[in-house]
């Protein structure tokens, strides 16, 4: 049992619980990553367990179920379609590599877009920055996706 | 064998009660940190755990089996602390404020 060595006021109480809210969905995100990647269905185990997923965000899960649906070959014959071609972002039109620093200065302040590209040199899952960044939409992922493409 | 110290550790830290926080211990001051911190000091950790157990794990049935075990587990945390919906987003925009529009390419009114 651990004893209370310090006074823990309100503020500290307040995040504490902020952080274990955090450390919460950070764990079922990994667990969601981990389903992907084992080709688990995570969703139909929620469902079986009765979990409630409304308390959790399950974004990761329900984005490769879609993928997924729309992978499967479907036995009618398929139209011939054009492939959509998607616009790279204007910086990816220079003819020498992006800095990744011109990426994220389009998106935060300068003194973010600096600790981001340190943490991105770091870190290169394109999974990781999904997780962090998933208020930024998916242009920035996008962005980064097409970054560690260009940069190979 | 399957290992579950990371994962025995996070739910330790999700079933504490508030009163027993104490800020020299490592783990918990980690909490109190920012979601980066967190994020080193117990997902990383917590990953290479998971990734183990599901490659040690034989079959799709056993590694099923395994994530089953992993929420039910996870299910009983939530008893104790009050999870809200989404506190990634909410926590991202706390430390991570709005870009800064430049003056240059503000939108003028009529």
């Amino acid at each position: 049992m651990l004893i209370l060595d310090l006074p823990v006021d309100s503020r500290n109480e307040e995040r504490f619980l902020r952080g274990c809210n955090i450390l919460y969905h950070l764990i079922f995100n990994e667990l969601q990553l981990c389903c992907m990647r084992a080709k688990i269905p995570f969703l139909k185990i929620c469902e079986q367990l009765q979990y409630p997923v409304e308390t959790i965000n399950t974004s990761i899960s329900e984005g490769y179920k879609k993928r997924k649906n729309t992978k499967t070959p479907s036995t009618s014959k398929k139209k011939k379609t054009r492939p959509v071609r998607i616009q790279p972002s204007p910086i990816f039109n220079k003819s020498k590599t992006p800095e990744i620093s011109d990426i994220f200065s389009g998106y935060f302040s300068e003194e973010h877009s600096k600790k981001l590209s340190d943490l991105f040199y770091k870190r290169k899952n394109p999974y990781f920055w999904y997780v962090y960044l998933i208020d930024y939409k998916f242009i920035l992922i996008n962005d980064l996706c097409r970054y560690i493409d260009f940069a190979k | 064998m399957p290992n579950f110290t990371i994962l025995n550790d996070c739910l330790e830290l999700l079933t504490l009660p508030v009163d027993n926080l104490s800020l020299h211990n490592p783990e918990h001051s980690s909490l109190i940190d920012s979601k980066e911190k967190i994020f080193e000091f117990h997902i990383v950790d917590f990953r290479r755990e998971l990734n183990q157990n599901i490659l040690h794990a034989s079959g799709t049935d056993q590694k099923q089996d395994m994530i089953t075990w992993y929420i039910s587990e996870l299910m009983r945390s939530l008893n104790h602390k009050p999870i809200t919906a989404d506190p990634i987003l909410e926590a991202a925009r706390i430390s991570d404020p709005a870009p800064v529009e430049k003056p240059g390419l503000r939108k003028k009114r009529c």
